[in-house]
C-alpha cells in the first residue's frame, strides 16, 4: 500500500532550447514509470473526520458520525475510519476538488463493512453520477478491505464535489469501514498515495444547499426547490392535453435548485389552453411518499394560459379549480404517529369567507383521527388547527392572514405548538399520541369535499418532534429560518 | 366548473364514458373525475366535461354551479 512514486527522482527531461533557460527551469514531460496519472488529488486521505476537507451532510442533528483511527486498516494498523450514515440517502462525505476539463480522473477508495455486507455509493455531484459500491469483509486488499473505483470525465475545468455517501432506496442508516481516499488523473486507479489534511482555511461552501443538506429525518418533502444537491430529483410529474390527448412528464431543476420553469413552458407551449396539471408532487427525501392524484379534473394546477403559476416569483401550486375538488395524496405516510412537526408554505386567494377549505390532512378522511388546518373556521379571513387523537385538540383560529401573501405555519409538537410565521397562536397543547395514521392529503381531506382553493408551495412533514430545530425566521435559523431566507416571508 | 346531477349509476355511467373518450396515456392520470354525494345522500354529483355531453337517455341534470347545501359541515 505504501507509495513507491518519488518525486525527488527525475525520470526523463527534456532539453526545451527554443525557450529561455535558467537552473530553475527544467521541465519534465513525462511521469516515472508505473505513476499512471498523477499524486492524490484529494485531501485526508485517511482522515475522513477532518470537516475542513470531507464536509458531512446533512449538517443537522443527523449528520454522519465519524470514528477516527477507530478500526484496522489494510496495512494491519488501525488507521481506518468507522463512518455512520444516519437514516437519510442523502447523508454523505463531501470534498471539494479543482479539475481540468475534459479530462478523465479515478475516484478510489478502501473500503470494509463491519459485518455482512453494506452498500454505499460514490459520486460525482456536481456530475449528477453515481455508482453503487458493496463492501463486504472479505475483501482481497488487505484486512478485509477492497479497493472500490470509479472513474469520470470532467466537463468544463473548474470545482467539482465528490462524495462517499450512503445508499438508495428505503433511508436506512448503514456503517462502512474506510481507508485511503484517492483521486487521480487517468483512467484506472493510480497506486495509493497518502494525502494529508488541509492546513488553515474553512470548508468549501457547497455548490447548493437545499433543506435536506441541512436537516435530515425528513419524512416528506414536496417543494419546488430542490431537496439536496447530491441526488438526481424531480419536483412534479405534470399532465397536458394537446387537442385533447394527455401526455405527462417529469419536471426537475435548474443549476439553481429551483423548478426547471424553461423546460415547464417548453411543455406548455403546445397544451390546450395553456394550462398544465400536476398529477404527482413527488416527495424528495427517498422515503417514496409521493402525494399523487390519477382522477384529472382533481389535480391543481402549475400552468395558466400559458403562464407559470407565480406569487412573488415564487412557483406554486393553484388549488383553484373552480368546484372541483382539487387533492393530492400520498398513503401510507407513516403508521403510528406519536410527535410530529409540519411546516406549511401556502398563500390564500380568498379571504376566509368561504369556510371549511383544508389546507392538508393527515389521517383517514373521518373526524376520529387527524391532523388538519382550516381556513375561514372561525369566520372570515380566520386559519384553524384541528389535531386529533387518543384527545381532540382544537387549536381555536388566527386572525390576519391576508390574501396574496405567503406565510408559514408550523405545527410542533410541544406545548402551543402552532405558528404562523413564527408567531405563536395557540394556548392549546399541541402534542398529540396514542392514534394510527394512514395518508397525507394535500389541498383537502382525505375524503374530499373541503378543496383549498389557495396555492401551496412546500409541504414539509417529519413524523419526529423537531421543535428543537424550529428555529426563528427573523433571524435565519433553523428550520422556519431556512424557509424564509428561500421564501422571504417575513 | 359545471357539474351534472343524477343516480350514483348516471354519473358513474357518464364518467366512464369521458373515460373512454380521453383514452388516458399518460402513467399515472386514468381518470375523469369521482362522483360527488349530497350530504343528505339523496343523489350525485360529477363534474362536466365540456367537451363531452352524457348519452341521449341519460336523466343528468346539468347545472353551472353546486348549491351550498352539497358542502357538508365540517366535523369540529
Amino acid at each position: 500500500m505504501a507509495n513507491s512514486n518519488n518525486w525527488g527522482e527525475i525520470y526523463k527531461s527534456t532539453w526545451w532550447g527554443d525557450e529561455d533557460w535558467s537552473a530553475n527551469s527544467l521541465k519534465i514531460d513525462s511521469a516515472p514509470p508505473g505513476f499512471a496519472g498523477g499524486q492524490n488529488l484529494l485531501k485526508s486521505s485517511e482522515e475522513f473526520q477532518q470537516t475542513r476537507d470531507w464536509v458531512r451532510y446533512p449538517t443537522n442533528s443527523q449528520t454522519p458520525t465519524v470514528n477516527a483511527d477507530s478500526r484496522p486498516d489494510p496495512n494491519g494498523g488501525t488507521t481506518a475510519d468507522q463512518v455512520g450514515f444516519t437514516a437519510n440517502t442523502s447523508a454523505r462525505l463531501q470534498q471539494t476538488v479543482t479539475l481540468s476539463a475534459s479530462t478523465e480522473y479515478t475516484f478510489s477508495v478502501y473500503a470494509r463493512a463491519v459485518s455482512d455486507t453494506v452498500d454505499f455509493r460514490m459520486r460525482n455531484i456536481t456530475l449528477q453520477q453515481t455508482e453503487v459500491k458493496t463492501a463486504t469483509t472479505t475483501g482481497s486488499d488487505g484486512g478485509g478491505f477492497t479497493r472500490f473505483i470509479y472513474t469520470f470525465t470532467t466537463g468544463a475545468a473548474g470545482s467539482y464535489e465528490l462524495a462517499l455517501q450512503n445508499a438508495a432506496g428505503t433511508p436506512t442508516a448503514r456503517d462502512v469501514i474506510f481507508w485511503g481516499a484517492m483521486l487521480n488523473q487517468g483512467g484506472t486507479a493510480a497506486e495509493y498515495e497518502y494525502a494529508a489534511p488541509s492546513t488553515g482555511g474553512s470548508a468549501p461552501e457547497a455548490a447548493y444547499a437545499g433543506f435536506g443538506d441541512t436537516f435530515g429525518g425528513v419524512t416528506a418533502y414536496y417543494s419546488l426547490r430542490k431537496f439536496t444537491e447530491a441526488e438526481t430529483l424531480n419536483a412534479i410529474r405534470v399532465r397536458k392535453e394537446v387537442s385533447s390527448v394527455d401526455e405527462e412528464q417529469d419536471m426537475g431543476f435548474d443549476a439553481n435548485g429551483d423548478l426547471d420553469t424553461s423546460a415547464l413552458l417548453e411543455f406548455a407551449t403546445d397544451a390546450d389552453g395553456g394550462n398544465v396539471y400536476v398529477s404527482i408532487w413527488y416527495d424528495q427525501t427517498g422515503n417514496g411518499n409521493d402525494a399523487t392524484n390519477s382522477t384529472e379534473s382533481e389535480q391543481p394546477l402549475i400552468v395558466s394560459g400559458g403562464s407559470v403559476v407565480t406569487l412573488d416569483g415564487y412557483p406554486c401550486l393553484d388549488g383553484d379549480l373552480g368546484a372541483g375538488d382539487t387533492m393530492l395524496q400520498a398513503l401510507d405516510v407513516i403508521d403510528s404517529v406519536g410527535d410530529v412537526a409540519i411546516f406549511s408554505t401556502y398563500a390564500l386567494k380568498t379571504d376566509g369567507t368561504t369556510a371549511n377549505q383544508i389546507t392538508f390532512e393527515i389521517g383517514n378522511g373521518t373526524s376520529t383521527h387527524r391532523i388538519h388546518d382550516t381556513l375561514g373556521r372561525g369566520g372570515a379571513g380566520t386559519f384553524g388547527i384541528d389535531i386529533r387523537g387518543t384527545t381532540n385538540y382544537d387549536f381555536g383560529n388566527a386572525t390576519g392572514v391576508a390574501v396574496d401573501d405567503i406565510y408559514l405555519n408550523s405545527i410542533l409538537s410541544e406545548t402551543n405548538g402552532f405558528y404562523i410565521n413564527g408567531t405563536q397562536q395557540t394556548s392549546n397543547n399541541a402534542v398529540r399520541s396514542g392514534s394510527t395514521v394512514d395518508a397525507l392529503t394535500l389541498f383537502n381531506r382525505g375524503g374530499g369535499a373541503f378543496p383549498y382553493k389557495g396555492k401551496f408551495f412546500e409541504f414539509i412533514f417529519f413524523a419526529s418532534d423537531q421543535s428543537a430545530n424550529r428555529g426563528s425566521m427573523s433571524l435565519g435559523t433553523g428550520i422556519e429560518g431556512n424557509i424564509n431566507t428561500y421564501f422571504d416571508i417575513v | 366548473m359545471s357539474w351534472y346531477i343524477g343516480t350514483r349509476e348516471e354519473v358513474e355511467a357518464y364518467n366512464q364514458k369521458v373515460n373512454e373518450s380521453k383514452q388516458y396515456k399518460g402513467s399515472i392520470t386514468s381518470n375523469w373525475a369521482n362522483p360527488r354525494q349530497h350530504p343528505d345522500g339523496s343523489k350525485w354529483a360529477i363534474i362536466a366535461n365540456n367537451s363531452i355531453e352524457p348519452q341521449e337517455d341519460s336523466n343528468l341534470i346539468f347545472e353551472v354551479q353546486l348549491s351550498d347545501d352539497w358542502t357538508p359541515e365540517e366535523e369540529l
